[in-house]
């Protein structure tokens, strides 16, 4: 921008880029100012390495990662289940899959939101688990993993139906297009929808952003479902109902802390970390003076040249 | 033009230039069968032999996948390593480091695990993946264009032999079938059947199962090779030998596969392994295009894509599967044109004329 010695932009042009490795070249040579995306994970950490505190900084989100499991059909109408699962599934490995991109947590609620107090339910310990299944000894062993075809996703629905294969299930893996993921799991008439990946960013600063769209009984829809797990647990969506109506204090945060503790009793999903995001940008941008906001993201009024 | 009758050379009465000695006067040479000629042909194309041995030592190497897996690399092709640690060289390695790298090629230095590192973030072996990767792919391209060459030969004989309608609606649905461009027709069967699965009638195949791919690279490929059978179909049906077998009373079906169908078998076999070879690289495509094999099972395909997630950080993972895909179609390609040129030695001639290396008229060939 020639005419514009400096302050803030006044035009944004936006080129969609489908491969992440040339935008972070873009972003390297200059051509690019900014991306949307992280860089892909085979360049994360160099990039981290080279321009963190420069060009680079990671940002925290609101968010939580999760496998969810249908408690409509077994095997997974089986609490005993639910928990082995739990059990079974390691944080640390996905956080390694996502490249370091992914604080571990196993619970609901992401650290940052109201209510939220450190959960330990499930400890990592495959011989627990693989005892509480044959203890539960589920009539259907045949199981099949959603997940979409986004890196590193996929590799999580990968480690994931390796996990249940472990516990002894016979979990077939199906890995569709990210445009339409959401749209063919939330079809309550899409065959197999026994388990499998997904994420929910905060919309708004509350717990209902969670408990509600996701994990209520009202929101289990035959088409567009967001609760994917179908759970229905009507005293605890009494609570959740009873504290939204209150305003959000330390009584109700605790109130909510409890709600996510009695959901991941129940174990309608293995949550397993929230994501962690991060702004890159070029050597003329000025980074200091860029906003980060956990659930809008980078603002780009604040964005300027240095 | 001298009139000379036909012989091989290398073969005795044949050449005696070739240092082989005419045959006794008097002794009349036994008759050699034409494959028993295409045979001797091809044993002196010592390039199509050479890649011949290339793709058989890729066979038995993905033959020896479940060996190498159970008794070397001690792991299977799906099972991950991600957060494991290994000993190489007394040195301990995390198999997949805290930044998401996986080991590259430790070669012996593990006794054999990991002989080619880790395939991504979730710590896969590399070669046990590579070999049974290989043997996906191979069974998918043998598979498909067995597939292929059923449909072809059917197809093509019905039309050439019966003409009229049954011609005409067999060239005009495989014209249709043709007229798609097959990467495309593959990646839009291949992404709607990976949902669903596919079920016609009693027949019901799951959205992972290697039936899927196989079907589709089946079809796609069949009116390339069905009209070709078709057109020597329509040249050999005014033979001779088929007003003969007409006028001894034969029916429609002993005529197409007990007359026609021996004349077009050298046509079909040099089809047969060039088929193999598109077949194995339409399946690279659409499992790299995510519409072939489904993961986490392994083709090169799969693994080219899955690498192509590494390329900046650990090109091997692309490069590696990557090369095996060449040296297969490369090796069955020219095995393929060897057998063509022992199978149609005019052809041979042909090209050897436009290349102005044709010997004079009338020398054996």
């Amino acid at each position: 921008m020639p005419d514009l010695p400096g302050g803030h932009v006044d035009k944004i042009n936006i080129t969609v880029m489908r491969n992440q490795s040339t935008q972070v070249n873009d972003i390297e040579s200059g051509k690019l100012n900014w991306i949307f995306d992280p860089p892909p994970t085979d360049r994360y950490t160099q990039t981290k390495e080279k321009y963190e505190g420069t060009q680079f900084r990671t940002e925290p989100t609101i968010s939580t990662y999760y496998f969810w499991m249908n408690q409509e059909r077994p095997p997974f109408d089986d609490v005993k289940v639910r928990q082995a699962v739990n059990y079974a599934v390691d944080p640390d490995a996905l956080v390694r899959i996502y490249s370091g991109q992914l604080a571990p947590t196993q619970q609901i609620l992401p650290p940052g939101m109201p209510g939220y107090e450190k959960l330990n339910l499930y400890p990592h310990d495959m011989a627990k688990a693989k005892q509480m299944i044959k203890e539960a000894n589920p009539s259907d062993m045949d199981i099949t993993v959603w997940t979409d075809s986004e890196s590193p996703n996929n590799d999580a629905g990968a480690y994931y139906q390796d996990v249940l294969n472990e516990l002894g299930f016979n979990a077939e893996l199906k890995i569709l297009n990210a445009d339409n993921y959401f749209t063919v799991i939330g079809n309550e008439t899409t065959p197999d929808l026994d388990t499998g990946w997904s994420d929910w960013f905060e919309d708004y600063p509350h717990p209902n952003d969670f408990f509600q769209p996701l994990l209520s009984a009202d929101s289990i829809q035959p088409t567009n479902n967001q609760n994917f797990s179908r759970t229905e647990l009507p005293e605890v969506e009494k609570k959740v109902d009873q504290l939204g109506q209150e305003l959000l204090g330390p009584e109700q945060e605790k109130g909510y802390a409890e709600v996510d503790k009695e959901y991941m009793e129940a174990a309608p999903w293995v949550p397993y970390g929230t994501r962690t995001l991060s702004t890159f940008v070029s050597s003329d941008i000025n980074l200091d003076n860029i906003i980060w906001n956990p659930t809008f993201e980078d603002d780009f009024t604040s964005i300027e040249f240095k | 033009m001298a009139s000379e009758p036909y012989a091989e050379p290398g073969l005795p009465g044949g050449n005696p230039e070739a240092g082989f000695p005419p045959a006794p006067a008097g002794v009349r040479t036994a008759g050699r069968s034409p494959w028993y000629l295409a045979y001797r042909r091809l044993l002196r194309n010592r390039v199509a032999l050479f890649f011949l041995a290339v793709f058989v030592l890729i066979v038995v190497f993905v033959l020896a996948a479940p060996l190498w897996a159970s008794d070397v690399a001690h792991t299977g092709p799906n099972k991950t390593h991600t957060l494991e640690k290994i000993e190489v060289n007394g040195e301990i390695k995390e198999v997949v480091e805290p930044s998401g790298k996986p080991i590259g090629p430790v070669w012996f230095g593990a006794d054999g695990k990991f002989f080619l590192g880790a395939d991504g973030h979730l710590g896969r072996d590399e070669m046990v993946r590579l070999m049974y990767g290989g043997r996906t792919s191979l069974e998918i391209a043998l598979a498909a264009a067995l597939i292929t060459t059923l449909l072809a030969v059917v197809l093509g004989l019905m039309a050439g032999f019966y003409g009229g309608r049954i011609d005409t609606i067999i060239s005009r649905v495989m014209d249709v079938l043709w007229s798609f461009p097959v990467v495309l027709l593959g990646i839009a069967l291949g992404t709607a059947l990976a949902v669903g699965g596919l079920k016609i009638g009693p027949l019901e195949l799951s959205g992972t199962s290697l039936w899927i791919p196989i079907l589709i690279i089946g079809v796609v490929y069949t009116p390339y090779m069905s009209r070709p059978i078709r057109g020597e179909v329509l040249s050999l049906r005014k033979k001779e030998f088929v007003e003969a077998a007409v006028a001894q009373g034969a029916g429609p079906l002993r005529i197409m596969f007990v007359e026609l169908l021996p004349n077009l078998l050298s046509t079909i076999v040099v089809f047969f392994f060039l088929n193999v070879a598109n077949s194995m690289l339409l399946e690279s495509m659409l499992s790299f295009l995510g519409a072939g094999v489904q993961p986490p099972n392994s083709s090169w395909g799969t693994m080219i894509s899955d690498g192509f997630d590494l390329l900046y950080s650990s090109p091997v993972l692309t490069i590696i599967p990557g090369v095996m895909i060449l040296l297969t179609i490369l090796s069955l390609n020219v095995f393929g044109d060897g057998l063509r040129d022992a199978l149609d030695p005019k052809s041979k001639v042909r090209l050897e004329a436009h290349l102005g290396k044709a010997e004079p008229e009338g020398t054996a060939v």
